[in-house]
């Protein structure tokens, strides 16, 4: 089950809130609890896997990303794309809490 | 029935008398059983010793309904729970609010609950004859570790630089993609490396994960399957950084728990001796000793039925 999916309609900046049922984050964080894919805590590896789920984005390989982690528990990863844009995504724990596997709850595609 | 009754009574003497049963002495004279018995050391003891295609452990199995003169109904009973045990956990996590999720500490409480739900429930169920069980689980885990240890060192192979193979044990796990054919293997540069996410490789790094796509070949000795060339494009069981198929004087070398022996995984190393307490990278109580994950498909094709472990052969001459 993919961890994200996501649909890239809306190219003009604004926020396209990822539709990741709460059934699938349980699932999710099962697999996890279980031991199994161990990543789904790393804000690269969900970034990552949920860019893939997307219809022609790529990253650029040759840029750098960021994460950053804010306040409200929640991280801000930037990959630059080989469109030469940059892809921004919102990375939550469920139920906006503090603690346990992340998804993305939004992304946005900007000018870097 | 006498002579069952006799047969029990004899099984438990000889573990008294062989002193293998742990007799820790506490601060008021009394004596503690437990402390070197896996039911009381928070981990899938069960789910180890039912679920999983093993010679020895299906022998062990045998003996076991034997020994105690267990009916099929008590055997489908404790086969019942070596399920329960590995999904309990994450149903009782899901339970919780979302705030109060999911930290170390919280999954390792919540385990140490499960594990202590099990006991009850067998207590419940067996009744005085939980007493034997638990002595027959403390003689079994003990010989069962010695054996293990000494059968994966016998097979694992420390030559670096030649063939890499080792023993392992396999559990499975539902992909990210549907359907897919692949393993986990608890090294997310390999994963990286294969998946193309070649910026999110530090840089000195790189150049050893930088011939992609990395592969193994698995054989499962109980059913003579085999696979091969199958993608590492999923990282775990439990751990992230432990290439435990890397030398640390290597020329990749392992990242994490370089005290342990090459080819033994850390999950491994927690659930059967204690190491790092009994964690994982992250602070995780281990629950199984599990070092490579396989997909539904890949589990299908060595002969594995839904949910069953096995003990596998993995060479990891392709991998950094």
């Amino acid at each position: 089950m993919l961890a994200a999916c996501g649909s890239t309609k809306n190219g003009d900046g604004s926020w396209i809130e990822n539709d990741i049922t709460e059934s699938q984050l349980s699932s999710l964080q099962s697999e996890y609890d279980a031991g199994h894919r161990a990543g789904l805590n790393d804000p690269v590896q969900v970034s990552r896997e949920f860019i893939s789920s997307l219809q022609g984005i790529e990253v650029d390989e040759s840029g750098e990303s960021v994460i950053e982690e804010r306040s409200d528990h929640t991280q801000l990863a930037v990959f630059p794309l080989t469109n030469g844009k940059s892809i921004e995504l919102e990375l939550a724990h469920p139920g906006d809490g503090e603690k346990g596997i992340l998804y993305v709850k939004r992304y946005r595609i900007v000018t870097k | 029935m006498y002579k069952k009754l006799c047969l029990t009574l004899l099984v438990v003497l000889s573990m008294l008398l062989s002193g293998f049963w742990v007799n820790e002495v506490q601060a008021d004279g009394s004596a503690d059983f437990k402390s070197d018995n896996p039911l009381y050391g928070d981990k899938e003891v069960f789910n180890y010793l039912l679920w999983t295609m093993d010679e020895k452990l299906e022998k062990d199995v045998e003996k076991l309904q034997e020994d105690l003169n267990l009916s099929e109904k008590e055997m489908d009973f404790l086969k019942e729970w070596g399920l329960k045990e590995r999904s309990m956990v994450t149903e009782s996590l899901n339970q919780l609010s979302p705030q109060d999720q999911q930290d170390a500490t919280t999954f390792n409480r919540i385990a140490e609950d499960v594990f202590a739900q099990r006991n009850l429930a067998l207590q419940d169920f067996f009744g005085e004859r939980y007493t034997l069980l638990e002595a027959w689980i403390s003689e079994w885990w003990k010989e069962e570790i010695d054996y293990r240890n000494q059968w994966l060192a016998a097979r694992t192979d420390v030559n670096a630089d030649i063939d890499r193979v080792s023993r392992v044990f396999a559990t499975q796990y539902n992909p990210n993609t549907s359907g897919a054919y692949e393993v986990a293997l608890p090294d997310k540069y390999v994963k990286f490396a294969n998946l193309g996410w070649i910026s999110n490789i530090p840089s000195n790094l790189r150049t050893i994960y930088g011939k992609p796509p990395y592969v193994v070949n698995v054989y499962n000795p109980a059913t003579g399957r085999s696979v091969r060339s199958v993608k590492v494009d999923e990282v775990g069981p439990w751990n992230t950084d432990d290439n435990y198929w890397d030398a640390k004087n290597g020329t990749n070398p392992r990242r994490k728990f370089t005290d342990l022996p090459l080819g033994t995984p850390q999950a491994y190393a927690a659930y059967t001796n204690g190491h790092n307490g009994g964690k994982d990278q992250s602070g995780r109580k281990v629950l199984n000793p599990a070092g490579i994950d396989l997909t539904p498909r890949v589990a299908t094709d060595l002969g594995l039925k839904s949910l069953q472990n096995a003990w596998i052969d993995v060479r990891y001459e392709y991998l950094p």
